[in-house]
């Protein structure tokens, strides 16, 4: 606390600095998030959030730097709701490990195991109004130029594809405490069935209920949680907010809208038509993708951490395989 | 189930035992965390995996693969690594027999699951 105290000193100009409200965010399993309001020594008050990078995080290795300059390119090259980014600190001193703050957005972020939270989603229309604005929002990530964004779109989206199977398995592979004889089944019926919508886009890479705020009035006032972003087929994104591990038994996507309400807004705003091999395919993928950070984060407690939720993982690992089971199920009947 | 059973019980033993019961002020609820903690550390050595109910899948694991996927003797733990990894090899090319076996693996964990919960 004092050496926070210390550093956000020096950056606000200030003899001295308060903290108050500080609030460590449980919610997430990488990046470390904080919460404060910073009490300058007139009395003026400023409402900060910080991200620290985790000493062994489920999704290491971390790139702060590509982090804070993913962010600055969303504030100033697109119309995405984004706090404004304060400082970056790459020096480990201070708190032990890089970090970075930017302004505390005020809100209430709906999650999937309250799906019917009356604050988010007072009735229907409320809703699907929540729904349509986290589609458009999806849209206007992916009609954005990657160069913008400081990436660079794939030349050849298949092979694209090709390589993030292989990321996934290879993160299954280096951490199975046991083999997941399924996800082997899969990586062989991913290779076997690459199906792509040709576009390479930056994605979110977690675009999902729980990853958005939203203000007192039902508008999504921030997108967070952007660490996993990265170049890939725009289908990705929506297979993964469509995947069962956030909706449970709802036919609406992330607890927001059916299939065909989201990707006829989707195909509206961006001009892709998403056709169901596209969605199988990139659905297999987000559940190995999904079980790879399952998997690790079973091993992270196998090898010593301490914190109980990772062993946790371990076992709800089950929840994860048993969709991507019934969509290999499902893949199968459409053969026969 | 990814991780093992050692590890599992120390695990949570020592979570209690180190990260929760320090932090409580009761001193009931203290006594209680540490108390579950040493009941844990107690039973650890006591307990092991039973493979009839965690794999009912293992012996027609046998009848595909033969000896590769015998148990290892005396050794649960060891046991369903072994079976685990002999399946996991079969699914990288597996014919309708295999797919039908890693479907038996997922839904066994998966009714596991359910029986604690319930449901």
């Amino acid at each position: 606390m004092d050496a926070l105290r210390r550093w956000l000193a020096a950056r606000l100009g200030a003899a001295d600095v308060a903290i108050e409200d500080l609030r460590r965010h449980v919610e997430g399993w990488s990046w470390e998030t904080y919460t404060f309001t910073a009490v300058l020594p007139d009395g003026e008050r400023i409402g900060l959030a910080l991200r620290r990078e985790p000493e062994d995080g489920l999704l290491a290795p971390y790139d702060i730097e590509g982090q804070y300059a993913l962010h600055r390119a969303l504030v100033s090259e697109t119309a995405l709701p984004m706090p404004r980014l304060r400082w970056l600190e790459l020096d480990r001193g201070p708190l032990g490990m890089p970090f970075y703050v930017m302004d505390r957005v005020e809100g209430h972020v709906p999650v999937q195991w309250k799906p019917d939270d009356p604050v988010a989603f007072p009735d229907d229309a409320a809703r699907t109004a929540i729904g349509l604005q986290f589609v458009d929002l999806l849209a206007e990530l992916h009609e954005t130029d990657p160069a913008r964004l400081g990436y660079e779109a794939a030349a050849d989206p298949e092979a694209a594809a090709v390589a993030e199977i292989d990321h996934w398995y290879e993160r299954y592979d280096a951490h199975a405490v046991r083999r997941v004889p399924l996800l082997e089944q899969a990586v062989a019926w991913l290779h076997a069935n690459v199906v792509t919508s040709g576009r390479s886009v930056v994605c979110h890479g977690d675009y999902r209920i729980g990853n958005f705020m939203l203000d007192g009035n039902g508008r999504i006032n921030a997108v967070f949680d952007w660490e996993l972003a990265h170049v890939s087929d725009p289908v990705e994104d929506i297979a993964w907010a469509a995947l069962g591990l956030f909706r449970g038994r709802s036919p609406l996507w992330s607890h927001l809208l059916d299939e065909s309400a989201f990707l006829e807004r989707y195909e509206q705003r961006t001009g892709l038509a998403v056709t169901p091999e596209q969605l199988r395919f990139w659905t297999v993928l987000c559940y190995l993708k999904a079980s790879a950070t399952h998997v690790r984060a079973a091993h992270a407690f196998e090898h010593g951490r301490p914190d109980l939720r990772l062993a946790a993982m371990g076992h709800q690992l089950q929840y994860v395989l048993d969709g991507l089971r019934r969509e290999l199920r499902a893949a199968r009947e459409v053969v026969r | 189930m990814q991780n093992s059973l050692d590890r599992l019980l120390a695990g949570i033993a020592a979570t209690l035992a180190d990260e929760v019961a320090p932090a409580l002020s009761d001193p009931y609820l203290r006594a209680q965390a540490t108390t579950a903690a040493e009941l844990l550390r107690t039973l650890a050595p006591r307990i092991t995996w039973d493979l009839d109910a965690v794999q009912p899948w293992a012996g027609e694991l046998v009848s595909v693969a033969g000896d590769a996927a015998l148990p290892v003797d005396g050794d649960p733990e060891a046991s369903m690594a072994a079976h685990l990894t002999v399946l996991a090899e079969l699914a990288r090319a597996g014919d309708e027999r295999v797919a039908a076996l890693v479907d038996a693996q997922v839904e066994n964990e998966r009714s596991l699951l359910r029986k604690t919960r319930g449901k």
